[in-house]
This record gives C-alpha cells, structure tokens and sequence, in this order.
C-alpha cells in the first residue's frame, strides 16, 4: 500500500506552480509566466535527485531572446536554500534549454516583460522524501 | 476578498504605472516558481565506440554495450538505440551533430574510442549536453589490461553517471555474497564475489561448511564472514588477494556473529553470544583487544557503524520486540529510532551518512526500508514473501538484498531497488544466492 501510494505520488503530475510578484508590478505576464511555468515543469526531469538534494530549492536567472530561445550563458544559479544546489540546478537548467530550445512561444511585443527570468526550483513533496 | 481586492488593485496600479514603452532596462525580471516536475529516465545515445586500430575492433562494441547496460540499468537513463541515430561517429575528434541528436531527443551524448595493443587498451571518452551544445567537463581516458575492458567501461559509466547526476556512481565495484546450491533443508553454501553487475563471478569458498553474512573492509582487501567450520558460528577475516582466512576472537564457549568493519578498517564490530545471551563488541583486529559495548539480558545484534566512525546502529529485542537503535561507537545507552508496527533488523548505515536501511517484517510480510537516522522518515521499498539484509551501493543511492520465495521450492535470489523504491530488479547470478556485501569503489 505504501509503495502504491508513493507511485501515485510520483506519476502524477499536477501543475502546481505560481507567478510571485517581481521587483516592479507585471500585470501583463501571468499568461506569459504560465507557458513558462507549464512549458518547464514538463522538462524539468527530477527522477535522479537524491533524497537530500529533493529538499533543496534553487533560483536560476536566465535570459531569453526574442525568440524566446535561452541564453546559455546567462543561465546561472543566483541563490539557493538546502544541500547539493547543484544537482538541482543542473536539472533545472537542462529543463530550461531543453524545452527552450525551439523557443518559448511568447509574445514578441511583450519581449520586455519576459527577456530576463528568475525561476525558482522547488523539488519538496515532487519526489523522495 | 481582500487578497483578491489588493491584487486588483496592484494590478492596476500596475497597468497605468507601467507606460507602454516600457525600457529594458526598466524591468525586473519575472518570477516563476516551479514546484512539480516529471519522472522519466533521460535519454541519452552511446554510439559503439571507434576502433583506433585493428586489435581494438573485438572491444570497442562490447565497451559501449557495457557503459549503455550500466547507465540503463539504473532507471535513471533510457538508450536511443542506434537504429534511431540520424549522425554516425566515425571519429572520436569529428565535431558533434548537435541537430542530429536533438532531433532524436537525446539529452547526452557518449562517445569513445578504444586502442588496444600487446595485452594493453586504452579507452578515452567525451560526454555531451545536447541542449546545452556543449561538451559535459573534460575528455578522460582509462588505460589497463584488455583482461580488465569491463571495469574500464564501468569506469567511464561511472565518470558519465557522475557528470550528469552530480552524486558519484557505483559500477566498478564488486559484491561477494552466498553462492548456494542443493535443496532447501540441506542447502550447501560458499562465498562468491562478482562485479555489481553480476559478471566475472569467482569463489571463494568451497561448500565444505555453511558461510553467512560476508562483508567487505572499507578499501575492499579484507572480507569479515560467518562460518560454521567449527561447527558453531564464528567470525573470519579473509585477505581478497591470497584468500587465506582467520579466525578472529576465539574465546572457549561463545560464538561471534555479524561481524563487519569499522570505517577506520581497523575495528570490528560483532555480536558474541555467551551463557544465551547476545551482546555487541569490538575487536581490534590488529592486537585481538575486545570491548564490549553493550550489556543488557536481551538479544542485541547486527552492528553497523556511522560512516563517521562516530555511531553504531543495532537491533535489540530489550523492548519486548525487535527494534533499531543508535549508540555511540563507544557504547553508552542507546536511543530506540524505530517506532512503527512490525519488527525491524540488520540495519545498515548509509555510506553518504543520511539514511539507514533495514528489513521490516510486519503482518507477514517482509519490507525492505530506509528512514533518517533518527528513526523519522521512513519508506518501504520492497514488499515480499521474504525480503532481507540490505546493503548499500557506494554511493548509496541503491540497495542490494536477498529475496527468497516461499514453499519447499522456494530459492533466494539477489534484488537492488533504488532509494525512491522504483526500478527493482533482479540480479544475474548463476543460481540462487543469499546475503549481498557490496564493496566499496575499486580504486
């Protein structure tokens, strides 16, 4: 029975992420910030972190073009709370090329509001515990 | 409403407050939490690796199948079979086709090349974030005997398996473990030992007399066993590079069991039963100095220390039933860490400190498990007529027990299961097999 319940917990997949309010009020992203958000979760391959790194949540800025195509090189991880950041960051940032490397499909016109992100990766109650 | 009220009101604040020309410049980033992902091992392509000369040809495919078998075998990767690959490496210094991967959704990319000369090989490899379209850390190459091509393959999946997962890997090592043979009422028992993998078995033992229980030293050249050679259990070190055994604590009228090392390779910790009563010890292993560490009327066994040297976890009946507990490696009064129903044994510590497994036994079933070390967290991972004596992989992120099925025909068999109790699989041993030790790393 436990083992069932953990398999359910880990095969299903709610989208259960939120857009936080930036540094200046951004009314016109939360459709933006929800593709993001949905067009990542599905990316973000958790399945290797270990018990320990599961707990951690990193911020990663990144910088995005106006295809919506990531910078590599702007990707970094700019804070973290929890041990072995770095495991989590690397799946974070292979979620974030991966699934940005046709480009995010946003609005060019809004390019300003969505050029530079800060994702917050937050793995606890995903995976093992 | 409140809530809803000032968000509306943020919000138009926001639309009058931000003109439409908006600079760059002007803007904060915006904010995204992400809390949910998915499960799924990644995809990643190991084309056979390229022959450099003509004696490698008999290696470079068997290399590549192994580093594949190995990343597969975790769970945590899934092989694109080289049917689906659209680029073909036919150099190990040719420039990567970064489209031609993406395209078939490969995340990594392992190539190699193999050289082999007067008994010598020598493997080099390179691994690839495709999304990225870059190279994941430096080019590495192995050099050795072409007698040890597996282990330099195990080498290189561990290097990948590492660059990738950011935790160490566990592929070259070995497992010694029982080898039995014959029915279960008179089952003849000998100490094997083979690659993680279940390859390269050698014995090391004959069946002469019944062995329980082996377990490596932290550098891997010394093996505590049981043995009933004297016709009650007593413990043994064997030397893995001569295999000569001892006995070890000799004492008229007891018998020692559960023996197994301290971090510092020096120490042993094991259970001696004297008068009816078991109680836990140290053995100095190099002058014979014993110290007991515990006293109490009950049955306590199954040491196993902290990877600090600092703890030990046993199992006490004390209570009225069997149960974990935690002392100092010194001795002292021990704190009971399992509360659940059912009955808890061979614990065992985990090599990065963090987790202790355990058998569980509840309502007629055998569990594999781990909880914290404090006793907090617990998960069962395993469920089955008898599941049993976990033990860790180096980089204690998988488990290695022995399951046993049940009725007259009943046979034990080897199993690892990853710590998120996903990916069980059965190992290949040439028959039925019992108490799994893995060993540490090779160096």
């Amino acid at each position: 029975m436990i083992r069932l319940a953990f398999a359910l917990c880990c095969l299903t997949l709610p989208v259960a992420a939120q857009t936080v309010p930036g540094s200046v009020p951004r009314p016109a992203t939360s459709a933006e910030a929800d593709i993001l958000r949905v067009a990542i979760t599905g990316c973000w391959n958790i399945a290797a972190l270990t018990p320990d790194a599961a707990q951690t949540r990193v911020t990663i800025a990144v910088t995005l073009d106006r295809q919506g195509v990531p910078e590599a090189a702007s990707i970094r991880m700019i804070g973290h709370v929890g041990p072995e950041p770095e495991q989590v960051a690397a799946t974070a940032r292979r979620a974030i090329l991966r699934c940005g490397s046709g480009g995010f499909p946003l609005p060019p016109e809004k390019y300003a509001d969505w050029r530079n992100l800060e994702l917050n990766f937050d793995p606890a109650g995903a995976l093992i515990r | 409403m409140t809530h809803l009220k000032a968000l509306a009101l943020t919000l138009a604040a926001g639309l009058f407050l931000i003109p439409a020309t908006t600079t760059l410049a002007q803007q904060g980033p915006l904010r995204i939490v992400i809390t949910e992902g998915v499960i799924e091992p990644l995809p990643f392509a190991v084309p056979n690796f390229v022959a450099e000369n003509g004696e490698a040809r008999g290696y470079a495919e068997d290399l590549s199948r192994v580093v594949a078998s190995d990343l597969a075998g975790t769970g945590l990767f899934r092989e694109i079979p080289a049917s689906a690959h659209i680029a073909k490496v036919s150099s190990f210094d040719a420039p990567v086709s970064y489209p031609d991967w993406k395209a078939i959704n490969a995340q990594a990319l392992i190539t190699g090349a193999v050289s082999a000369s007067g008994g010598r090989i020598v493997v080099k490899f390179r691994v690839y974030d495709i999304f990225s379209g870059a190279e994941l850390g430096d080019g590495l190459q192995f050099a050795g005997t072409t007698d040890s091509w597996r282990r330099m393959a195990h080498k290189v999946a561990d290097a990948v398996y590492s660059r990738i997962t950011g935790e160490g890997g566990y592929f070259d090592s070995r497992v010694v473990f029982v080898a039995e043979s014959g029915p279960k009422n008179a089952r003849k028992k000998r100490l094997a030992v083979m690659d993680y993998d279940g390859a390269n078995v050698s014995y090391l033992t004959d069946s002469s007399s019944i062995v329980l229980a082996p377990r490596f030293s932290p550098s891997g050249d010394r093996i505590l066993f049981t043995s009933y050679s004297s016709g009650f259990p007593r413990i043994y070190v064997m030397d893995t590079a001569n295999l000569k055994a001892r006995a070890l604590d000799e004492q008229p009228g007891t018998m020692t069991f559960a023996p197994r090392f301290a971090p510092d390779g020096r120490t042993v910790v094991f259970s001696l039963e004297q008068g009816g009563n078991s109680d836990i010890y140290t053995l100095d292993s190099s002058t014979g100095a014993r110290r007991q560490l515990t006293n109490a009327p009950s049955i306590e066994t199954a040491p196993s220390y902290s990877p600090d040297g600092a703890k030990i976890v046993f199992e006490s009946d004390r209570s009225g039933t069997q149960q974990l507990y935690v002392m100092g490696a010194g001795g002292g009064e021990p704190q009971r860490i399992s509360f659940g129903q059912g009955r808890y044994g061979t614990p065992v510590w985990s090599p990065r400190g963090d987790l202790i497994a355990f058998t569980k036994q509840h309502q007629g079933r055998f569990h594999i498990g781990v909880m914290r070390t404090d006793g907090s967290e617990e998960r069962l991972l395993t469920a089955s007529f008898l599941d049993e004596g976990p033990t860790w992989a180096p980089n204690g992120r998988v488990l290695m027990f022995t399951r046993e099925t049940s009725g007259e025909g009943g046979q034990s068999s080897l199993y690892s299961v990853d710590i998120s109790g996903r990916n069980l699989r059965q190992m290949a041993t040439d028959g039925p097999a019992s108490d799994p030790a893995w060993s540490p790393l090779l160096p």
